[in-house]
């Protein structure tokens, strides 16, 4: 909300600039976002008098006016106003002089007349947005002066952040009454009435009163809305960002800004026969006065005729029933709507209204005929016309109820943790407008004013109190030592003991949306089961992730695109396969692309490979349980003949490989290497249990063999290890060949074996009878031949 | 004679450039046929009784030039280890083979920071789902349907009921519902609004906190939060100032400012000119909240609060524009 400093402190006056009223409001609870300044500097504008005024011969609609502003040779200036006079007094723009709207002014010539300056407007001014005629100024000011002395120029606009607890703050009267409590200074203000003897005879029927608790009319007839709305009324609206209409509309934004109470005007010679006030029946429509039609729903509570809805209650009226400017009878409604009935509504149809935010936050019930009243003067002052006595509806049962609340000072001392002395407590209950209702050494029982119906508990309570204390002033206290120690897992592997690993292998972690585009899911997680968002914000972003790859790969393409061609990236995060919490997985997925090294002095430059990001994939297994096992997999997703599964425990807990080409092109990136893993099943390991070394000699035997090409190599591994040979105390490849001297179709594996016993040194003999187990085992089984 | 032949050895020994040489120089005087061996043999011809005197002084020779091969030999071997070593050289300031180096994200790293900072006053990391029911993200939250709160929350939904999270609050409820008090926790995670402009991105990430005891006040949040702050910014007297706020599920509650850390509060672009930086909401529990986890309200009170993650990582290092995070443009990256 915005609401003008001058206006303020025509209602309360504290002797402190407004940076320092901001700045105590902020403090207080009511957040001051910023201070605008209104206007601009205006430099070189300065009061002059039309000395002549003619005709310019050349347009019908301009006149050419001699000025005095004070100096030795007067101006000549054309100008357009319709009043433009002599001897009249106004803002005179000269030449030099930059208005807030960026007109520069310079001498000119206007249908080859010459002009040297600028008779200026409000709006020229940037003070309001009046535009119709120049500024008439006081006729006994000093020619030649600033004009910045005569004019309501010097205001500043405080931009006000009201939380959804204080709807009591969002008008003129509201903030007034805080400030009063702030600086503790007297508050009165005179209520207005208006009493009439014409009954108001308008049928209106609540149908429903717990959404509708209250609800007033009053009728005036033989209005003239015709009529120009006050400049002073205009100008506060315009401070307040509020745009300008007809009279009565007009003089109702501006009470509701003053009062905080929100009412609507109909014209009642377009309301058909009552007004009812209901929920709306499914599919009806409405056109609202901002020209969108809504279709509405049956939460929304409505006022309607005896044929349609006319308005939105408390949110928006309709465009069929509103005022015009010849509009002659009105009916003006102000009244109570329940916060849960109006809550939430106004968004649901995409509306958010100075009545929507003031009654979803809630509005003094004892406010509503106060505003009816001061509104009415407004209206026969302006536009007059004939009131008649106002209508009232109420559910008193339906009212917020002003329950009374019980405040003890040691409960106070528990939750803030300082004392508070008791009379300078009960001082500043009655200054925020409570009423104590009982109270005794330990206690008060208080009852809140009626504005303030938020305040339901102590705690509430406790808030205003520490409020007014200041929070700057609430002593520093630290927190009481409580603390036992709770059992923790020495075997856990930690998110950064992972992380680290893959950094010390040059891979950088990266964070990115768990949404992402339909494109991307249906690309790379084919079998996601689609975890949609139904209010995405984009269509890139509606579909929930069930794998870390999509934004591996869009980083990927991201930096491609912008030079970084050599990638190492690693991502943690939560994966989703449906909404329940047991469906939301973290993994561990990392991908890498482009070179294997950085160009380096002393490397070979070749592309990372397979077993580049094996490797990686390894270090982190390497600090768990280490039971896993590489199976080959056909992947949708990766390329065939370079894809793996992860298995443990016959489990499969990730996958590995290159990203399909096919998916490659599409997806506009280079060769990338691929895996994710279940974060639950790489974070866990077992405390280390030490066993005894052997003191005797190891023996190693290497044997090659050539077996046919499609036989993996850990097929030869678990056909040894079944063997389950005592001594065998280690089996490693080192050499993989295939090609000269190997027939097509095989590939010659060469192993190193390492025996062992723990309590001899082993004979030839006994190795020997090893191997030849060994190698007849694989000639069965894979019909190898030692090379 | 004798002196003789040691005065030419020794010539020749310090003549010797090499090995070579000074093996040559050896086998000339001690030989099978040197100078010194020939004397020797010629022992036999010198008369009987000028022998021994004859024999000692050609051993004595003897040994003097096998003393002086031997040192020569020395000098010869540290200049030949000289001259390896100086082959040997390299450049030592050409760059190492294969630094591999990463990066942990800046999110991450402010967020390990912060727990370090909590968790050395015993507060336990914990974590929830980011996909929440409306249950822990709002009702239990003191948030009912239409609290005008729920419009500041731009909320993605599944359904009615399921919703991405919109702040890390839930974790909050349950803990409570897990754990009995005494507790205290605080829970990083990211959270979703459905808004995105220069200043939002629709996932971010926050930090909750909670302590929930016999005796836990208002003053103590305060003071326990100054000192977080100013450990985490590491500047000893960081100005810090609380002011009242309003969250459903906090009474009293407060947002707390820090003096704007790039201006040091003189006023510039990234705190609006104010001097100061909106970096924390806190509160003591409201008892709603207490009850909507069955805690007794009477004997347990809670203090809670909540950072946005981003927020902090930026003013830390000066990142001034929070959509990098989510880029991951390794340019970015490497500076973390």
């Amino acid at each position: 909300m915005k609401i003008s400093s001058k206006w303020l402190r025509e209602w309360i006056n504290p002797e402190v600039s407004d940076k320092q009223l901001a700045e105590k409001l902020t403090m207080s609870g009511i957040e001051v976002d910023g201070i605008q300044s209104n206007p601009f500097v205006l430099k070189n504008v300065v009061v002059g008098k039309i000395i002549a005024c003619e005709k310019h011969p050349n347009a019908d609609k301009l006149n050419i006016c001699e000025v005095d502003v004070g100096e030795v040779d007067n101006l000549q200036i054309i100008c357009g106003a319709f009043n433009a006079r002599a001897n009249i007094k106004v803002a005179v723009a000269k030449i030099g002089a930059k208005l807030p709207n960026n007109i520069k002014i310079k001498k000119s010539k206007i249908r080859e007349i010459y002009s040297s300056g600028m008779l200026c407007s409000e709006e020229e001014l940037g003070i309001s947005k009046l535009n119709e005629g120049i500024i008439e100024i006081d006729i006994n000011a000093n020619l030649g002066d600033d004009i910045t002395k005569y004019l309501d120029l010097y205001d500043n606009i405080f931009e006000l952040d009201i939380t959804p607890n204080r709807g009591d703050c969002f008008s003129v009267w509201g903030l007034s009454r805080e400030i009063a409590a702030i600086y503790n200074l007297d508050f009165n203000i005179k209520e207005q009435s208006y009493k009439s003897n014409l009954k108001n005879d308008f049928p209106v029927k609540i149908l429903n009163n717990k959404a509708c608790p209250k609800y007033l009319t009053r009728v005036i007839k033989n209005v003239d809305n015709r009529v120009k709305t006050p400049d002073w009324i205009v100008r506060k609206l315009n401070k307040s960002a509020q745009a300008t209409n007809s009279a009565v509309v007009d003089i109702i934004n501006y009470v509701l800004l003053e009062t905080g109470q929100p009412m609507h005007v109909f014209d009642i010679d377009k309301i058909s026969e009552n007004i009812e006030v209901r929920m709306a029946n499914v599919g009806e429509k409405i056109a609202l006065l901002n020209s969108q039609e809504v279709t509405l729903k049956e939460n929304t509570l409505v006022i309607a005729d005896s044929k349609n809805p006319i308005a939105i209650a408390g949110v928006m009226g309709g465009m069929e029933s509103a005022t015009q400017s010849y509009s002659k009878n009105i009916l003006i409604e102000s009244a109570f709507f329940a916060t849960e009935s109006i809550a939430g509504i106004a968004r649901s149809y995409g509306l958010h209204t100075e009545s929507s935010i003031r009654f979803e936050r809630g509005v003094d019930f004892n406010l509503t005929r106060k505003a009816l009243e001061r509104a009415t003067n407004l209206i026969l002052d302006i536009c007059e016309g004939e009131a008649t006595e106002v209508a009232e509806f109420v559910a008193v049962e339906n009212l917020p109820k002003l329950e009374p609340i019980k405040i003890t000072f040691n409960n106070i001392f528990n939750i803030i943790g300082f004392p508070l002395d008791k009379k300078w407590i009960e001082d500043k209950i009655k200054l925020l407008g409570f009423n104590i209702v009982d109270k005794d050494n330990d206690y008060l029982i208080i009852i809140a004013p009626s504005f303030r119906f938020d305040i339901k508990i102590e705690a509430d309570v406790v808030e205003e109190l520490l409020r007014l204390y200041g929070y700057d002033l609430i002593p520093n206290q630290t927190l009481n030592a409580n603390l036992s120690l709770k059992p923790t897992e020495q075997s856990s592997i930690s998110n950064l003991d992972l992380s680290q690993t893959l950094v010390n292998r040059g891979y950088r972690e990266i964070i990115t949306y768990s949404f992402i585009s339909s494109k991307y899911n249906s690309l790379l997680s084919p079998e996601n089961k689609n975890v949609e968002i139904l209010n995405p914000i984009s269509q890139d972003m509606a579909i929930m992730r069930n794998s870390l790859w999509p934004g591996l790969l869009q980083t990927i393409q991201l930096n491609k695109r912008r030079g970084n061609i050599n990638c190492r990236f690693f991502e943690i995060g939560l994966c989703f396969d449906g909404t329940d919490v047991d469906q939301q997985i973290y993994k561990i997925a990392g991908a890498i692309t482009g070179r294997r090294y950085i160009n380096h002095w002393a490397n070979d430059i070749r592309d990372v490979d397979f077993f580049d990001i094996k490797a990686d994939l390894e270090s982190i297994l390497s600090l768990s349980e280490k039971e896993f096992r590489f199976e080959k997999v056909q992947d949708q997703v990766l390329q065939n003949g370079q894809s793996a599964n992860i298995i443990k425990n016959d489990k499969i807990i990730g996958k590995l490989g290159l990203l399909s080409p096919v998916l490659a092109k599409k997806l506009a990136v280079e060769k990338v290497f691929l895996f994710e893993v279940l974060l639950s099943e790489v974070n866990k390991s077992n405390i280390p249990s030490y066993n005894n070394f052997s003191l005797f000699q190891a023996s190693q035997r290497d044997i090659a063999l050539v077996i046919d090409e499609d036989i993996e190599f850990s097929r030869i591994i678990t056909a040894i290890k079944d063997l389950k040979q005592k001594y065998l105390i280690d089996v490693f490849v080192f050499d993989v060949y295939s090609g000269q001297n190997i027939e097509l179709d095989k590939k010659s594996i060469a192993l190193s074996l390492k025996y062992q016993s723990n309590t001899k040194t082993l004979s030839d003999n006994d190795i020997n009878k090893n191997i030849t187990q060994i190698i007849s085992r694989l000639q069965k089984l894979f019909k190898v031949e030692l090379r | 004679m004798i002196d003789n032949i040691i005065k030419n050895a020794k010539q020749d020994i310090a003549n010797s450039l090499n090995f070579k040489n000074l093996d040559d120089v050896r086998v000339a005087y001690l030989g099978k046929k040197g100078s010194l061996t020939v004397l020797l043999k010629s022992l036999k011809d010198i008369a009987q009784e000028k022998r021994p005197e004859f024999g000692q002084k050609v051993n004595k020779a003897k040994l003097e030039i096998e003393q002086l091969i031997l040192s020569k030999k020395d000098e010869l071997e540290a200049i030949e280890l000289e001259k390896s070593l100086i082959r040997d050289k390299i450049d030592v300031t050409l760059p190492g083979r294969n630094v591999e180096k990463g990066s942990i994200h800046p999110i991450s790293k402010t967020i390990l920071s912060i727990e370090n900072i909590f968790t050395k006053i015993g507060f336990e990391v914990t974590f929830g789902p980011e996909i929440e029911d409306d249950f822990h993200n709002f009702e239990a939250l003191n948030i009912p349907k239409h609290h005008p709160a729920r419009a500041m929350h731009d909320t993605f939904y599944f359904d009615a009921k399921t919703v991405l999270r919109t702040h890390t609050s839930p974790v909050q409820i349950r803990t409570l519902e897990k754990v009995k008090p005494p507790v205290r926790i605080i829970s990083p995670g990211k959270v979703y609004r459905c808004d995105s402009d220069i200043t939002h991105t629709p996932m971010f990430h926050q930090i909750e906190g909670l302590i929930v005891d016999k005796k836990v006040s208002f003053a103590q949040l305060k003071g326990l939060l100054i000192d977080f702050l100013r450990v985490y910014f590491e500047i000893e007297g960081l100005q810090v100032r609380f002011r009242p706020s309003y969250f459903p599920f906090t009474e009293p509650s407060a947002e707390v400012d820090i003096e704007c850390v790039i201006c040091k509060g003189k006023g510039c672009r990234v705190c609006k000119n104010t001097g100061w930086l909106e970096v924390l909401g806190c509160g003591t529990v409201h008892p709603n909240v207490l009850s909507a986890v069955n805690i007794d309200n009477k004997n347990f009170a809670g203090v809670a609060f909540g950072m946005g993650v981003e927020r902090l990582a930026m003013l830390k290092y000066r990142v001034n524009d929070l959509r990098l995070f989510f880029e991951n443009d390794i340019r970015f990256l490497e500076q973390f």
